[in-house]
């Protein structure tokens, strides 16, 4: 069983091809030489990709359809080994889906050459997903065999409870259908039996949801603790074809075994509708 | 030779530093902002004191470009200092022009900057070696720089016979005219002679040109043979800031 659960975040460099602007390209102005680069390059900083959220942002509560912002740190090269040191007036152009750059020698500061435009998800995609396997065989450890105990006795309590529920509901059910005794009899006695029977089976359906809340519990606990597992994490078993991914959602408890249940996740990366259970023997 | 001279001239060439962007040739010799000038200056007053030691003399061009050499070993070497620059390999210009765009994991470095040198007359690449800014390491000039660069010279002794006009001279040519006229035409709207001579540069093959206090005419190769503008009023103010020199030569 394999899972993957830390998150890491390395500096990322977005290099972007650079075409001349269409007024530029003109007929008018194609007798003026504007020297263009062909590269541009950008450290994807924390700050540039803060500057991308505000513009998002205020371009969902105003309406608007672009946002212009000057930035600086942005690299243009003439070619692969040679960058223009001289001064370029840079501004970085968010819409609402996809961003791209424009920028103009000083001391002009109407943009003449702009970059390709790139989706935004592309930029900030999902950080890598580190995968880490689960050792099962940190459940022979006595912390795990511990709350592997507690577990089964939570359980047994628990079938128990369910036992004695059940049979009260039989004898409520026979006493139910006692037949009315004469006038003279006296039968009132037993025919309380009833009404206590009831109060009974809903104080142990109480119980036993409390007791099941505790079982959950005690399996999350342990998945936790001992397998490194937590809910909304990606699991990746195999099974004897191929190997699925699950995004966990529960744990579960039944006769022996834990059950980690939630929807599969497809390889387009969305999520299913189809529940798949991943299960983890507790030999004792 | 008189370094604090040296270095102010050097500083002069920056006011052109925006307009050699237009410029076909002119690489002009620190691409760095004026706060890196400002702390590389005793680094630059060490070296040139070094290689005036080693007989070599030093020129710089209009455009800022610093050149050594020394007649009697034949050596000619042209300096650089630029910031250092890491770039991928060439795949990434191919998946450029496909898919217009690339992310590259890089880990983030403290910008370094770079000394780069080429020998003239020969067919060589630009080698670099790498600056500390610190001022201990001005004191060992000598042994990281000046060492291995006149160690590498030995190989091309005897190549320099002449010193190239061009550059101790600095006289204008058609070049420098385009260059100069194209800042002035895209930059400043109100400079009318500048902006001819920038639309009759890019349009006609013109050779030859005089410059009199009142105008300039060009000598075409074809039609049209000769083309005259004269100076207004803007014009004289735009070259007198950007190349004082252009009446007197």
């Amino acid at each position: 069983m394999k899972l993957g659960v830390t998150f890491q975040m390395t500096s990322k460099l977005l290099c972007m091809n650079v075409e001349i602007m269409k007024a530029f390209n003109a007929e008018e102005n194609r007798y003026t030489r504007i020297p263009t680069p062909t590269l541009c390059s950008v450290f994807l900083t924390p700050e540039l990709l803060k500057h991308i959220e505000m513009a998002t942002s205020l371009i969902n509560e105003n309406e608007l359809t672009e946002v212009a912002i000057k930035v600086e740190n942005v690299n243009w090269f003439a070619s692969l080994d040679k960058r223009f040191f001289q001064t370029i007036f840079t501004q970085l152009h968010v819409k609402s889906d996809r961003i791209y750059f424009s920028g103009a020698f000083a001391p002009q500061t109407h943009s003449a050459f702009h970059t390709t435009q790139v989706l935004k998800e592309n930029i900030a995609p999902l950080p890598a997903l580190k995968s880490k396997s689960i050792n099962t065989a940190l459940m022979e450890s006595p912390m795990a065999k511990n709350k592997v105990k507690e577990i089964e006795y939570l359980d047994n309590e628990l079938s128990i409870a369910w036992e004695r529920s059940d049979s009260l509901l039989t004898l409520k059910e026979t006493i139910d259908a006692l037949p009315h005794g004469s006038i003279l009899a006296n039968s009132a006695l037993n025919d309380k039996f009833a009404s206590t029977l009831l109060v009974e089976h809903y104080q142990l359906e109480k119980h036993t949801q409390i007791i099941e809340q505790k079982i959950q519990n005690a399996c999350l606990n342990l998945c936790e603790q001992i397998l490194g597992i937590s809910i909304d994490d990606h699991l990746l078993t195999q099974t004897e074809h191929q190997n699925i991914e699950i995004l966990v959602k529960s744990v579960n408890y039944h006769s022996g075994t834990i059950y980690i249940e939630g929807p599969k996740l497809l390889k387009n990366g969305q999520i299913g509708k189809r529940y798949i259970a991943a299960t983890v023997r507790l030999n004792t | 030779m008189n370094v604090s001279k040296v270095i102010s001239t050097l500083r002069a060439t920056r006011k052109l530093l925006p307009i050699s962007v237009n410029h076909q040739s002119a690489e002009p010799s620190i691409q760095l902002s004026n706060a890196d000038f400002d702390a590389l200056v005793p680094f630059m007053k060490a070296l040139f004191k070094a290689f005036d030691k080693n007989g070599y003399t030093l020129h710089i061009s209009r455009w800022g470009e610093v050149y050594l050499h020394s007649l009697e070993i034949g050596v000619g070497v042209l300096l650089k200092l630029e910031e250092k620059v890491i770039m991928p390999n060439k795949e990434l210009l191919h998946n450029l022009k496909v898919q217009g765009y690339q992310l590259i994991d890089m880990p983030q470095r403290e910008k370094s900057i770079v000394l780069k040198y080429r020998f003239t007359e020969t067919k060589t690449k630009w080698r670099s070696i790498v600056i500390e800014q610190k001022p201990a390491a001005l004191m060992t000039v000598e042994e990281y720089v000046l060492g291995p660069i006149l160690d590498i010279s030995r190989q091309f002794k005897n190549r320099v016979n002449e010193v190239p006009v061009d550059i101790i001279e600095g006289k204008l040519t058609i070049d420098d005219i385009s260059a100069i006229s194209g800042f002035g035409a895209i930059c400043q709207p109100n400079l009318r002679a500048i902006r001819g001579i920038h639309y009759a540069l890019c349009r006609y093959n013109l050779s030859n040109y005089q410059i009199t206090e009142s105008g300039i005419t060009f000598e075409g190769r074809w039609q049209p043979s000769e083309i005259s503008f004269n100076w207004q009023k803007n014009d004289i103010a735009f070259l007198n800031k950007y190349c004082p020199d252009i009446f007197h030569t």
